[in-house]
Protein backbone atom coordinates (compact mmCIF):
# COMPACT_ATOMS: atom_id res chain seq x y z
CA UNK A 1 0.00 0.00 0.00
CA UNK A 2 2.39 2.48 0.92
CA UNK A 3 4.20 1.56 -2.26
CA UNK A 4 1.55 1.96 -4.41
CA UNK A 5 1.01 5.48 -2.74
CA UNK A 6 4.77 6.44 -3.02
CA UNK A 7 4.41 5.16 -6.74
CA UNK A 8 1.09 7.02 -7.55
CA UNK A 9 2.48 10.34 -5.51
CA UNK A 10 5.92 10.14 -7.84
CA UNK A 11 3.84 9.62 -11.13
CA UNK A 12 1.78 13.07 -10.45
CA UNK A 13 5.27 14.83 -11.00
CA UNK A 14 5.81 14.50 -14.92
CA UNK A 15 2.28 15.90 -15.04
CA UNK A 16 2.70 18.45 -12.87
CA UNK A 17 6.12 19.39 -15.01
CA UNK A 18 4.33 19.15 -17.83
CA UNK A 19 1.90 21.75 -16.68
CA UNK A 20 4.44 23.94 -15.27
CA UNK A 21 6.24 24.02 -19.10
CA UNK A 22 3.22 24.67 -20.75
CA UNK A 23 1.93 27.43 -18.56
CA UNK A 24 5.37 29.06 -19.12
CA UNK A 25 5.76 28.07 -22.87
CA UNK A 26 2.07 30.64 -23.34
CA UNK A 27 3.65 33.85 -22.37
CA UNK A 28 6.94 33.39 -25.04
CA UNK A 29 4.64 31.37 -27.71
CA UNK A 30 2.80 34.51 -28.11
CA UNK A 31 4.17 36.65 -31.21
CA UNK A 32 5.99 39.91 -29.89
CA UNK A 33 7.75 40.63 -27.07
CA UNK A 34 6.55 39.29 -23.32
CA UNK A 35 7.18 42.54 -22.35
CA UNK A 36 5.48 44.19 -24.87
CA UNK A 37 2.68 42.25 -24.53
CA UNK A 38 2.16 42.48 -21.19
CA UNK A 39 2.97 46.23 -20.58
CA UNK A 40 0.68 46.77 -23.25
CA UNK A 41 0.67 49.68 -26.19
CA UNK A 42 0.81 52.53 -24.37
CA UNK A 43 3.68 51.62 -22.59
CA UNK A 44 6.96 53.17 -21.45
CA UNK A 45 10.45 52.28 -22.18
CA UNK A 46 10.66 52.12 -18.42
CA UNK A 47 7.62 50.11 -17.71
CA UNK A 48 8.97 47.69 -20.03
CA UNK A 49 12.44 47.89 -17.87
CA UNK A 50 10.85 47.09 -15.05
CA UNK A 51 8.62 44.17 -16.63
CA UNK A 52 12.02 42.93 -18.31
CA UNK A 53 13.56 43.11 -14.43
CA UNK A 54 10.55 41.23 -12.88
CA UNK A 55 10.38 38.25 -14.80
CA UNK A 56 13.94 37.81 -15.67
CA UNK A 57 13.22 38.40 -19.46
CA UNK A 58 16.78 39.48 -20.54
CA UNK A 59 18.30 35.57 -19.20
CA UNK A 60 18.43 32.82 -21.97
CA UNK A 61 15.14 30.87 -21.69
CA UNK A 62 16.14 27.47 -20.09
CA UNK A 63 17.46 29.66 -17.09
CA UNK A 64 14.28 31.95 -16.89
CA UNK A 65 11.93 28.61 -16.98
CA UNK A 66 14.60 27.12 -14.32
CA UNK A 67 14.46 30.50 -12.08
CA UNK A 68 10.72 30.34 -12.52
CA UNK A 69 10.42 26.69 -11.51
CA UNK A 70 12.68 27.34 -8.47
CA UNK A 71 10.96 30.42 -7.15
CA UNK A 72 7.11 27.90 -7.53
CA UNK A 73 8.70 25.29 -5.77
CA UNK A 74 9.49 27.70 -3.03
CA UNK A 75 6.14 29.34 -2.73
CA UNK A 76 6.91 32.38 -5.29
CA UNK A 77 4.26 32.71 -7.93
CA UNK A 78 5.27 36.11 -8.75
CA UNK A 79 3.77 39.64 -8.32
CA UNK A 80 1.02 40.97 -10.19
CA UNK A 81 1.93 43.68 -12.92
CA UNK A 82 -1.29 45.58 -11.73
CA UNK A 83 -1.55 45.13 -7.83
CA UNK A 84 1.86 44.99 -7.51
CA UNK A 85 0.49 42.05 -4.75
CA UNK A 86 1.95 38.86 -4.78
CA UNK A 87 0.25 36.38 -6.44
CA UNK A 88 -0.59 33.81 -3.79
CA UNK A 89 -1.52 36.81 -1.80
CA UNK A 90 -4.29 37.89 -4.37
CA UNK A 91 -5.71 34.41 -4.88
CA UNK A 92 -5.76 33.97 -0.75
CA UNK A 93 -8.29 37.16 -0.72
CA UNK A 94 -10.43 35.74 -3.50
CA UNK A 95 -10.09 31.98 -1.99
CA UNK A 96 -13.24 31.90 0.18
CA UNK A 97 -16.22 32.72 -1.95
CA UNK A 98 -15.20 30.36 -4.87
CA UNK A 99 -14.33 27.50 -2.27
CA UNK A 100 -17.77 28.08 -0.53
CA UNK A 101 -19.54 28.39 -3.89
CA UNK A 102 -17.58 24.75 -4.91
CA UNK A 103 -18.45 23.01 -1.46
CA UNK A 104 -22.61 24.26 -1.30
CA UNK A 105 -22.62 22.92 -5.31
CA UNK A 106 -20.89 19.71 -5.01
CA UNK A 107 -23.53 18.86 -1.83
CA UNK A 108 -26.21 20.24 -3.99
CA UNK A 109 -25.28 18.04 -6.82
CA UNK A 110 -24.65 14.70 -5.34
CA UNK A 111 -27.28 14.65 -3.16
CA UNK A 112 -29.75 15.77 -5.91
CA UNK A 113 -28.19 13.60 -8.66
CA UNK A 114 -27.14 9.95 -6.88
CA UNK A 115 -31.12 9.34 -5.73
CA UNK A 116 -32.47 10.50 -9.30
CA UNK A 117 -29.58 8.91 -11.00
CA UNK A 118 -30.18 5.32 -8.98
CA UNK A 119 -34.20 5.46 -9.12
CA UNK A 120 -33.80 5.90 -12.88
CA UNK A 121 -31.65 2.92 -13.11
CA UNK A 122 -34.25 0.76 -10.79
CA UNK A 123 -37.06 1.82 -13.38
CA UNK A 124 -34.96 1.73 -16.64
CA UNK A 125 -37.75 2.35 -19.04
CA UNK A 126 -40.53 4.06 -16.79
CA UNK A 127 -41.87 7.35 -17.35
CA UNK A 128 -39.43 8.66 -14.22
CA UNK A 129 -36.45 7.30 -16.43
CA UNK A 130 -37.32 9.08 -19.72
CA UNK A 131 -38.13 12.26 -17.33
CA UNK A 132 -34.54 11.78 -15.59
CA UNK A 133 -32.79 11.50 -18.59
CA UNK A 134 -34.89 14.49 -20.84
CA UNK A 135 -33.74 16.14 -17.93
CA UNK A 136 -30.27 15.00 -17.86
CA UNK A 137 -29.69 15.97 -21.71
CA UNK A 138 -31.64 19.05 -21.28
CA UNK A 139 -29.00 19.88 -18.42
CA UNK A 140 -25.93 19.21 -20.66
CA UNK A 141 -27.63 21.39 -23.19
CA UNK A 142 -28.37 24.35 -22.02
CA UNK A 143 -25.15 26.93 -21.48
CA UNK A 144 -24.50 27.78 -17.41
CA UNK A 145 -24.62 31.29 -18.39
CA UNK A 146 -28.00 31.01 -19.99
CA UNK A 147 -29.93 29.13 -16.79
CA UNK A 148 -27.86 32.35 -14.74
CA UNK A 149 -29.78 34.98 -16.75
CA UNK A 150 -32.85 33.15 -16.59
CA UNK A 151 -32.92 33.13 -13.09
CA UNK A 152 -31.75 36.84 -12.70
CA UNK A 153 -34.90 37.68 -15.19
CA UNK A 154 -37.22 35.52 -12.62
CA UNK A 155 -36.00 36.52 -9.27
CA UNK A 156 -34.30 40.13 -9.36
CA UNK A 157 -36.46 42.75 -8.31
CA UNK A 158 -39.15 40.64 -7.37
CA UNK A 159 -38.88 40.64 -3.91
CA UNK A 160 -37.70 37.33 -3.39
CA UNK A 161 -35.51 36.37 -0.70
CA UNK A 162 -32.74 35.94 -3.26
CA UNK A 163 -30.30 37.97 -3.92
CA UNK A 164 -28.97 37.90 -7.52
CA UNK A 165 -25.53 40.02 -6.65
CA UNK A 166 -22.91 39.35 -4.78
CA UNK A 167 -21.65 37.49 -2.01
CA UNK A 168 -21.86 37.25 2.06
CA UNK A 169 -19.49 35.02 4.45
CA UNK A 170 -20.62 32.28 6.07
CA UNK A 171 -19.00 33.97 9.11
CA UNK A 172 -21.95 36.53 8.98
CA UNK A 173 -24.57 34.11 9.38
CA UNK A 174 -25.81 30.79 7.70
CA UNK A 175 -29.46 32.27 6.90
CA UNK A 176 -27.62 35.09 4.87
CA UNK A 177 -25.28 32.99 3.56
CA UNK A 178 -27.67 30.91 1.89
CA UNK A 179 -29.74 33.59 0.88
CA UNK A 180 -26.76 34.67 -1.19
CA UNK A 181 -25.29 31.49 -2.66
CA UNK A 182 -28.26 30.31 -3.45
CA UNK A 183 -29.13 30.77 -6.79
CA UNK A 184 -25.76 30.79 -7.96
CA UNK A 185 -25.49 26.99 -6.63
CA UNK A 186 -28.36 26.11 -8.59
CA UNK A 187 -26.85 27.64 -11.89
CA UNK A 188 -23.37 25.93 -11.55
CA UNK A 189 -25.01 22.64 -9.72
CA UNK A 190 -27.22 22.00 -12.38
CA UNK A 191 -24.29 20.91 -15.27
CA UNK A 192 -22.68 18.94 -12.68
CA UNK A 193 -25.40 17.41 -11.07
CA UNK A 194 -26.32 16.44 -14.94
CA UNK A 195 -23.06 14.78 -14.83
CA UNK A 196 -22.81 12.87 -11.62
CA UNK A 197 -26.82 11.67 -12.53
CA UNK A 198 -26.03 10.06 -15.56
CA UNK A 199 -22.93 8.23 -14.20
CA UNK A 200 -24.55 6.87 -11.65
CA UNK A 201 -27.84 5.94 -13.87
CA UNK A 202 -25.29 3.64 -16.27
CA UNK A 203 -23.49 2.27 -13.48
CA UNK A 204 -26.46 1.03 -11.06
CA UNK A 205 -27.96 0.05 -14.21
CA UNK A 206 -24.99 -2.23 -15.16
CA UNK A 207 -24.88 -3.48 -11.74
CA UNK A 208 -28.28 -4.17 -11.59
CA UNK A 209 -28.03 -7.05 -13.99
CA UNK A 210 -24.99 -9.22 -12.03
CA UNK A 211 -25.90 -12.44 -10.65
CA UNK A 212 -25.96 -11.40 -7.19
CA UNK A 213 -28.62 -8.98 -7.49
CA UNK A 214 -30.79 -12.01 -8.47
CA UNK A 215 -29.82 -14.04 -6.11
CA UNK A 216 -30.30 -10.93 -3.46
CA UNK A 217 -34.04 -10.75 -4.47
CA UNK A 218 -34.14 -14.83 -4.68
CA UNK A 219 -33.61 -14.88 -1.26
CA UNK A 220 -36.30 -12.05 -0.80
CA UNK A 221 -34.32 -8.77 0.62
CA UNK A 222 -36.16 -5.61 0.42
CA UNK A 223 -35.47 -3.49 -3.08
CA UNK A 224 -35.04 -0.35 -1.19
CA UNK A 225 -32.20 -2.58 0.37
CA UNK A 226 -30.90 -3.90 -2.36
CA UNK A 227 -31.04 -0.60 -4.49
CA UNK A 228 -28.77 0.84 -1.36
CA UNK A 229 -26.51 -1.81 -0.03
CA UNK A 230 -25.77 -4.01 -2.98
CA UNK A 231 -26.21 -1.94 -6.15
CA UNK A 232 -25.07 1.87 -4.82
CA UNK A 233 -22.04 0.88 -2.96
CA UNK A 234 -20.99 -1.03 -5.90
CA UNK A 235 -21.64 1.63 -7.77
CA UNK A 236 -19.66 3.70 -5.86
CA UNK A 237 -16.09 3.60 -8.07
CA UNK A 238 -17.27 5.27 -11.14
CA UNK A 239 -19.10 7.62 -9.45
CA UNK A 240 -16.74 9.07 -6.70
CA UNK A 241 -14.39 9.08 -10.31
CA UNK A 242 -16.87 11.32 -11.97
CA UNK A 243 -17.20 13.83 -8.78
CA UNK A 244 -13.69 14.06 -8.54
CA UNK A 245 -12.52 14.25 -12.10
CA UNK A 246 -15.82 16.54 -12.67
CA UNK A 247 -13.64 19.30 -10.84
CA UNK A 248 -12.31 20.58 -14.26
CA UNK A 249 -15.49 20.76 -14.97
CA UNK A 250 -16.78 23.12 -11.91
CA UNK A 251 -13.93 25.20 -12.15
CA UNK A 252 -15.04 26.30 -15.36
CA UNK A 253 -18.79 26.64 -14.40
CA UNK A 254 -17.32 28.67 -11.51
CA UNK A 255 -15.28 31.12 -13.48
CA UNK A 256 -19.15 31.88 -15.14
CA UNK A 257 -20.93 31.83 -12.45
CA UNK A 258 -18.95 33.98 -10.58
CA UNK A 259 -18.96 36.66 -13.44
CA UNK A 260 -22.95 36.27 -13.91
CA UNK A 261 -23.72 36.72 -10.27
CA UNK A 262 -20.73 38.96 -9.56
CA UNK A 263 -19.05 36.69 -6.74
CA UNK A 264 -15.98 38.52 -5.96
CA UNK A 265 -13.90 34.73 -6.00
CA UNK A 266 -11.48 33.33 -8.04
CA UNK A 267 -13.31 33.11 -11.23
CA UNK A 268 -13.82 36.77 -11.09
CA UNK A 269 -9.95 37.46 -10.46
CA UNK A 270 -9.27 35.21 -13.52
CA UNK A 271 -11.51 37.66 -16.13
CA UNK A 272 -9.91 40.53 -14.78
CA UNK A 273 -6.52 39.57 -14.81
CA UNK A 274 -7.14 38.24 -18.50
CA UNK A 275 -8.85 41.07 -19.19
CA UNK A 276 -5.31 43.58 -18.03
CA UNK A 277 -3.25 40.58 -19.51
CA UNK A 278 -2.09 40.35 -15.81
CA UNK A 279 0.53 37.72 -17.55
CA UNK A 280 2.02 36.31 -13.95
CA UNK A 281 -1.79 36.17 -11.98
CA UNK A 282 -2.73 34.25 -15.41
CA UNK A 283 0.07 31.75 -14.56
CA UNK A 284 -0.28 31.22 -11.40
CA UNK A 285 -3.90 30.80 -11.43
CA UNK A 286 -3.79 28.36 -13.86
CA UNK A 287 -0.56 26.62 -12.31
CA UNK A 288 -2.48 26.22 -8.72
CA UNK A 289 -6.00 25.18 -10.30
CA UNK A 290 -4.36 22.26 -12.23
CA UNK A 291 -1.85 21.44 -9.54
CA UNK A 292 -5.45 20.78 -7.25
CA UNK A 293 -7.07 19.07 -10.06
CA UNK A 294 -3.43 16.62 -9.99
CA UNK A 295 -3.45 15.92 -6.47
CA UNK A 296 -7.76 15.73 -6.29
CA UNK A 297 -7.27 13.02 -8.58
CA UNK A 298 -4.11 10.97 -7.13
CA UNK A 299 -5.93 11.23 -3.57
CA UNK A 300 -8.80 9.47 -5.59
CA UNK A 301 -6.89 7.19 -7.08
CA UNK A 302 -4.97 6.23 -3.93
CA UNK A 303 -8.21 6.25 -1.95
CA UNK A 304 -9.43 3.48 -4.08
CA UNK A 305 -6.57 0.95 -3.46
CA UNK A 306 -7.41 1.83 -0.07
CA UNK A 307 -11.03 0.59 0.17
CA UNK A 308 -10.45 -1.55 -2.75
CA UNK A 309 -7.54 -4.12 -2.50
CA UNK A 310 -7.58 -5.24 -5.92
CA UNK A 311 -6.36 -2.28 -7.67
CA UNK A 312 -3.10 -1.67 -8.27
CA UNK A 313 -2.01 -0.69 -11.47
CA UNK B 1 -28.37 3.37 -42.52
CA UNK B 2 -32.18 2.62 -42.25
CA UNK B 3 -31.13 0.99 -39.16
CA UNK B 4 -29.75 4.22 -37.56
CA UNK B 5 -32.62 6.35 -38.85
CA UNK B 6 -35.58 4.46 -37.12
CA UNK B 7 -33.86 5.36 -33.63
CA UNK B 8 -36.13 8.14 -32.54
CA UNK B 9 -32.86 9.64 -30.86
CA UNK B 10 -30.76 10.12 -34.09
CA UNK B 11 -34.10 10.94 -36.15
CA UNK B 12 -34.87 13.69 -33.78
CA UNK B 13 -31.52 14.84 -33.10
CA UNK B 14 -30.92 15.30 -36.72
CA UNK B 15 -34.63 17.32 -37.11
CA UNK B 16 -33.14 19.86 -35.22
CA UNK B 17 -29.95 19.97 -36.03
CA UNK B 18 -30.77 20.33 -39.75
CA UNK B 19 -33.77 23.24 -39.06
CA UNK B 20 -31.27 25.26 -36.73
CA UNK B 21 -28.38 24.60 -39.29
CA UNK B 22 -29.92 25.66 -42.67
CA UNK B 23 -30.79 29.04 -41.81
CA UNK B 24 -27.06 29.12 -40.77
CA UNK B 25 -25.96 28.30 -44.18
CA UNK B 26 -27.70 30.24 -46.29
CA UNK B 27 -28.16 33.49 -44.29
CA UNK B 28 -27.28 35.76 -46.76
CA UNK B 29 -30.57 34.46 -48.17
CA UNK B 30 -32.90 33.98 -45.20
CA UNK B 31 -32.21 37.94 -44.17
CA UNK B 32 -31.84 40.49 -46.41
CA UNK B 33 -31.04 43.13 -43.81
CA UNK B 34 -26.78 43.31 -43.20
CA UNK B 35 -26.06 42.27 -39.97
CA UNK B 36 -23.54 45.01 -39.08
CA UNK B 37 -25.72 48.12 -40.62
CA UNK B 38 -26.67 50.30 -37.28
CA UNK B 39 -29.95 52.24 -37.45
CA UNK B 40 -29.72 54.74 -34.49
CA UNK B 41 -33.34 55.50 -34.97
CA UNK B 42 -34.56 51.76 -34.32
CA UNK B 43 -32.36 51.03 -31.30
CA UNK B 44 -33.63 48.80 -28.97
CA UNK B 45 -36.84 47.67 -30.33
CA UNK B 46 -38.69 44.64 -28.96
CA UNK B 47 -39.50 41.83 -31.61
CA UNK B 48 -41.89 43.15 -34.19
CA UNK B 49 -42.44 42.51 -37.91
CA UNK B 50 -40.04 43.92 -39.35
CA UNK B 51 -37.02 43.05 -37.08
CA UNK B 52 -38.64 39.36 -35.99
CA UNK B 53 -36.11 39.07 -33.20
CA UNK B 54 -35.69 43.05 -31.89
CA UNK B 55 -32.63 45.15 -32.71
CA UNK B 56 -29.49 45.90 -30.36
CA UNK B 57 -27.92 48.73 -28.73
CA UNK B 58 -26.90 49.91 -32.38
CA UNK B 59 -30.76 49.31 -33.67
CA UNK B 60 -28.78 46.16 -36.02
CA UNK B 61 -31.31 43.72 -36.69
CA UNK B 62 -30.73 40.54 -34.12
CA UNK B 63 -32.44 37.85 -36.04
CA UNK B 64 -29.98 38.88 -39.00
CA UNK B 65 -27.18 38.75 -36.62
CA UNK B 66 -28.29 35.32 -35.03
CA UNK B 67 -28.40 33.76 -38.57
CA UNK B 68 -25.00 34.82 -39.59
CA UNK B 69 -23.86 34.67 -36.26
CA UNK B 70 -24.64 30.79 -36.14
CA UNK B 71 -22.46 30.61 -39.77
CA UNK B 72 -19.41 31.35 -37.21
CA UNK B 73 -20.51 29.25 -34.75
CA UNK B 74 -21.33 26.28 -36.61
CA UNK B 75 -18.24 26.51 -38.45
CA UNK B 76 -16.36 26.46 -35.07
CA UNK B 77 -18.17 23.25 -33.93
CA UNK B 78 -18.02 21.41 -37.45
CA UNK B 79 -13.33 22.50 -37.44
CA UNK B 80 -13.23 22.02 -33.99
CA UNK B 81 -14.46 18.32 -33.98
CA UNK B 82 -12.73 17.73 -37.25
CA UNK B 83 -9.40 18.78 -36.19
CA UNK B 84 -9.33 17.19 -32.60
CA UNK B 85 -10.60 14.06 -34.40
CA UNK B 86 -8.45 13.71 -36.46
CA UNK B 87 -5.15 14.85 -34.76
CA UNK B 88 -6.11 12.63 -31.78
CA UNK B 89 -6.75 9.95 -33.84
CA UNK B 90 -2.96 10.10 -35.36
CA UNK B 91 -1.31 10.60 -31.48
CA UNK B 92 -3.89 7.74 -29.74
CA UNK B 93 -3.07 5.34 -32.59
CA UNK B 94 0.52 5.39 -32.43
CA UNK B 95 0.38 6.03 -28.85
CA UNK B 96 -1.76 2.82 -28.23
CA UNK B 97 0.48 0.57 -30.71
CA UNK B 98 3.97 1.85 -30.33
CA UNK B 99 5.10 1.50 -26.76
CA UNK B 100 8.12 3.58 -26.67
CA UNK B 101 6.13 7.04 -27.03
CA UNK B 102 2.96 5.69 -25.19
CA UNK B 103 4.42 6.88 -21.61
CA UNK B 104 5.40 10.09 -22.66
CA UNK B 105 2.19 10.51 -24.81
CA UNK B 106 -0.06 10.01 -21.71
CA UNK B 107 1.63 11.89 -19.22
CA UNK B 108 1.44 14.88 -21.69
CA UNK B 109 -1.79 14.33 -22.04
CA UNK B 110 -2.82 13.94 -18.40
CA UNK B 111 -1.16 17.39 -18.24
CA UNK B 112 -3.34 18.65 -20.58
CA UNK B 113 -6.54 17.34 -19.30
CA UNK B 114 -5.65 19.03 -16.04
CA UNK B 115 -5.79 22.23 -17.10
CA UNK B 116 -9.41 23.18 -17.09
CA UNK B 117 -10.10 23.82 -20.75
CA UNK B 118 -12.05 26.84 -20.22
CA UNK B 119 -9.18 28.30 -18.37
CA UNK B 120 -6.77 27.27 -21.39
CA UNK B 121 -9.02 28.43 -24.02
CA UNK B 122 -8.84 32.24 -22.76
CA UNK B 123 -5.58 32.11 -21.70
CA UNK B 124 -4.62 30.59 -25.19
CA UNK B 125 -7.13 33.77 -26.76
CA UNK B 126 -5.96 36.26 -24.26
CA UNK B 127 -2.29 35.68 -25.60
CA UNK B 128 -3.41 34.73 -29.40
CA UNK B 129 -5.67 37.71 -30.25
CA UNK B 130 -9.00 37.61 -30.73
CA UNK B 131 -9.24 35.99 -34.02
CA UNK B 132 -11.32 33.24 -35.28
CA UNK B 133 -8.33 31.52 -36.12
CA UNK B 134 -6.93 31.31 -32.38
CA UNK B 135 -10.30 30.62 -31.18
CA UNK B 136 -10.72 27.87 -32.84
CA UNK B 137 -7.00 26.79 -31.63
CA UNK B 138 -8.10 27.25 -28.10
CA UNK B 139 -11.11 25.15 -28.25
CA UNK B 140 -9.00 22.33 -29.75
CA UNK B 141 -6.47 22.24 -27.56
CA UNK B 142 -8.26 20.97 -24.78
CA UNK B 143 -10.25 18.15 -26.40
CA UNK B 144 -7.57 16.36 -28.10
CA UNK B 145 -6.36 14.15 -24.84
CA UNK B 146 -10.28 12.88 -24.83
CA UNK B 147 -10.22 11.87 -28.01
CA UNK B 148 -6.32 10.72 -27.57
CA UNK B 149 -7.93 8.68 -24.89
CA UNK B 150 -10.53 6.75 -26.70
CA UNK B 151 -9.02 5.93 -29.80
CA UNK B 152 -6.02 4.33 -27.52
CA UNK B 153 -8.04 2.10 -25.26
CA UNK B 154 -9.75 1.07 -28.31
CA UNK B 155 -6.16 0.78 -30.36
CA UNK B 156 -4.78 -1.30 -27.15
CA UNK B 157 -7.53 -4.13 -26.60
CA UNK B 158 -7.88 -4.39 -30.85
CA UNK B 159 -3.71 -4.57 -31.09
CA UNK B 160 -3.72 -7.80 -28.91
CA UNK B 161 -6.43 -9.24 -31.78
CA UNK B 162 -4.92 -12.83 -34.00
CA UNK B 163 -6.10 -10.64 -37.12
CA UNK B 164 -3.36 -7.87 -35.95
CA UNK B 165 -1.03 -10.84 -35.09
CA UNK B 166 -1.23 -12.07 -38.35
CA UNK B 167 -0.63 -8.66 -40.20
CA UNK B 168 2.54 -8.49 -38.08
CA UNK B 169 3.68 -12.16 -38.75
CA UNK B 170 2.54 -11.75 -42.51
CA UNK B 171 5.36 -8.65 -42.60
CA UNK B 172 2.78 -5.88 -42.84
CA UNK B 173 4.00 -2.41 -42.35
CA UNK B 174 3.26 -0.43 -38.75
CA UNK B 175 0.98 2.21 -41.00
CA UNK B 176 -0.79 -0.27 -42.89
CA UNK B 177 -1.55 -2.23 -39.84
CA UNK B 178 -2.82 0.95 -37.95
CA UNK B 179 -4.73 2.40 -41.24
CA UNK B 180 -6.18 -1.17 -42.46
CA UNK B 181 -6.66 -3.44 -39.06
CA UNK B 182 -6.81 -1.07 -36.76
CA UNK B 183 -8.41 2.12 -36.98
CA UNK B 184 -11.38 1.25 -39.20
CA UNK B 185 -12.27 -0.40 -35.09
CA UNK B 186 -12.43 3.30 -34.37
CA UNK B 187 -14.88 4.69 -36.49
CA UNK B 188 -18.05 4.15 -34.50
CA UNK B 189 -16.83 5.58 -31.27
CA UNK B 190 -15.17 8.45 -33.30
CA UNK B 191 -18.52 9.74 -35.05
CA UNK B 192 -20.61 9.66 -31.81
CA UNK B 193 -17.36 11.92 -29.90
CA UNK B 194 -16.87 14.16 -32.89
CA UNK B 195 -20.88 14.79 -31.94
CA UNK B 196 -20.32 15.62 -28.66
CA UNK B 197 -17.21 18.05 -28.86
CA UNK B 198 -19.23 20.00 -31.77
CA UNK B 199 -22.03 20.30 -29.32
CA UNK B 200 -19.35 21.68 -26.74
CA UNK B 201 -17.33 23.40 -28.68
CA UNK B 202 -20.54 25.57 -29.76
CA UNK B 203 -20.40 26.35 -26.08
CA UNK B 204 -17.07 26.63 -25.10
CA UNK B 205 -17.37 29.70 -28.48
CA UNK B 206 -20.23 31.10 -26.22
CA UNK B 207 -18.68 31.07 -23.24
CA UNK B 208 -15.90 32.45 -24.27
CA UNK B 209 -17.56 35.27 -25.84
CA UNK B 210 -19.60 35.70 -22.89
CA UNK B 211 -16.20 36.49 -21.03
CA UNK B 212 -15.44 38.77 -23.86
CA UNK B 213 -12.56 36.54 -24.37
CA UNK B 214 -14.10 35.20 -28.06
CA UNK B 215 -14.42 36.13 -31.54
CA UNK B 216 -13.94 40.26 -32.16
CA UNK B 217 -17.16 41.94 -32.41
CA UNK B 218 -16.80 42.54 -36.44
CA UNK B 219 -17.57 39.13 -37.22
CA UNK B 220 -21.28 37.94 -35.60
CA UNK B 221 -21.00 34.98 -33.60
CA UNK B 222 -23.36 33.80 -30.63
CA UNK B 223 -21.02 34.27 -28.71
CA UNK B 224 -20.23 37.84 -29.11
CA UNK B 225 -24.05 38.48 -29.90
CA UNK B 226 -24.48 37.25 -26.16
CA UNK B 227 -21.62 39.43 -25.03
CA UNK B 228 -23.00 42.49 -26.28
CA UNK B 229 -26.62 41.77 -24.99
CA UNK B 230 -25.20 41.29 -21.83
CA UNK B 231 -25.03 44.90 -20.85
CA UNK B 232 -28.59 45.40 -21.99
CA UNK B 233 -29.95 42.36 -20.62
CA UNK B 234 -32.46 44.32 -17.94
CA UNK B 235 -33.69 46.73 -20.43
CA UNK B 236 -33.84 44.29 -23.99
CA UNK B 237 -33.76 40.63 -22.70
CA UNK B 238 -34.90 40.00 -26.31
CA UNK B 239 -30.88 40.21 -27.46
CA UNK B 240 -30.36 37.94 -24.87
CA UNK B 241 -33.51 35.41 -25.71
CA UNK B 242 -32.52 34.78 -29.11
CA UNK B 243 -28.97 33.66 -29.62
CA UNK B 244 -29.41 31.75 -26.41
CA UNK B 245 -32.41 29.77 -27.25
CA UNK B 246 -30.87 28.86 -30.80
CA UNK B 247 -27.61 27.83 -28.79
CA UNK B 248 -29.58 25.68 -26.79
CA UNK B 249 -31.52 24.01 -29.70
CA UNK B 250 -28.48 23.35 -31.78
CA UNK B 251 -26.51 21.91 -28.87
CA UNK B 252 -29.51 19.69 -27.93
CA UNK B 253 -30.01 18.72 -31.25
CA UNK B 254 -26.34 17.32 -31.80
CA UNK B 255 -26.50 15.80 -28.55
CA UNK B 256 -29.97 13.70 -28.62
CA UNK B 257 -27.97 12.89 -31.95
CA UNK B 258 -25.08 12.07 -30.27
CA UNK B 259 -27.17 9.57 -27.40
CA UNK B 260 -28.52 7.71 -30.69
CA UNK B 261 -25.44 7.47 -32.66
CA UNK B 262 -24.11 6.01 -29.59
CA UNK B 263 -27.10 3.56 -28.67
CA UNK B 264 -27.36 2.29 -32.51
CA UNK B 265 -23.86 2.28 -33.45
CA UNK B 266 -22.45 1.12 -30.18
CA UNK B 267 -24.26 0.64 -27.03
CA UNK B 268 -21.24 -0.24 -24.82
CA UNK B 269 -19.66 2.97 -25.77
CA UNK B 270 -22.17 4.43 -22.82
CA UNK B 271 -19.75 4.09 -20.16
CA UNK B 272 -16.29 5.23 -21.88
CA UNK B 273 -17.68 8.58 -22.98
Amino acid sequence: MLNFTIRRLLGAVPVLGFIALFVFALLHLAPGDPAGIIAGEEASPEDIARIYEALNLDRPLPEQFGLWLWGLVNGDFGVSIYTSLPVLELVRQRLEPTISLAITTIIFSVVVAIPLGAYAAWRAGSLGDRAVMIFSVLGFSVPTFVLGYLLIYFFAGRGTPFPVQGFVSIREGLAPFLRHIALPTFMLGTSYMVLIMRITRASVLEILNEDYIRTARAKGVPERKILTRHALRNAAVPIVTVVSLGFAFLVSGVVITESVFNIPGLGRLTVEAISKRDYPVIQGLILLVSATYVLINTATDITYAFFDPRIRY
Amino acid sequence: MKKILDNPSVALGLVIVVIMAVPALFAPLVSSIDPTAMAPMERIKPPSASHWFGTDLFGRDVYSRVVHGGRTSLLVGLTVAAISIVIGMVIGAASGYIRVIDAVVMRIMDGLMAIPSLLLAIAMVSVGGASLTSVVVAITLPEIPRVVRLVRGIVLTIREEAYVEAAVTAGTSTVAILWRHILPNTIAALIVLASYIGASAVLTEASLGFLGAGISPEIPSWGNIIAEARVSFQIAPWILFFPSACLVLIVLGVNVLGDGLRDTLDPRLAKKM
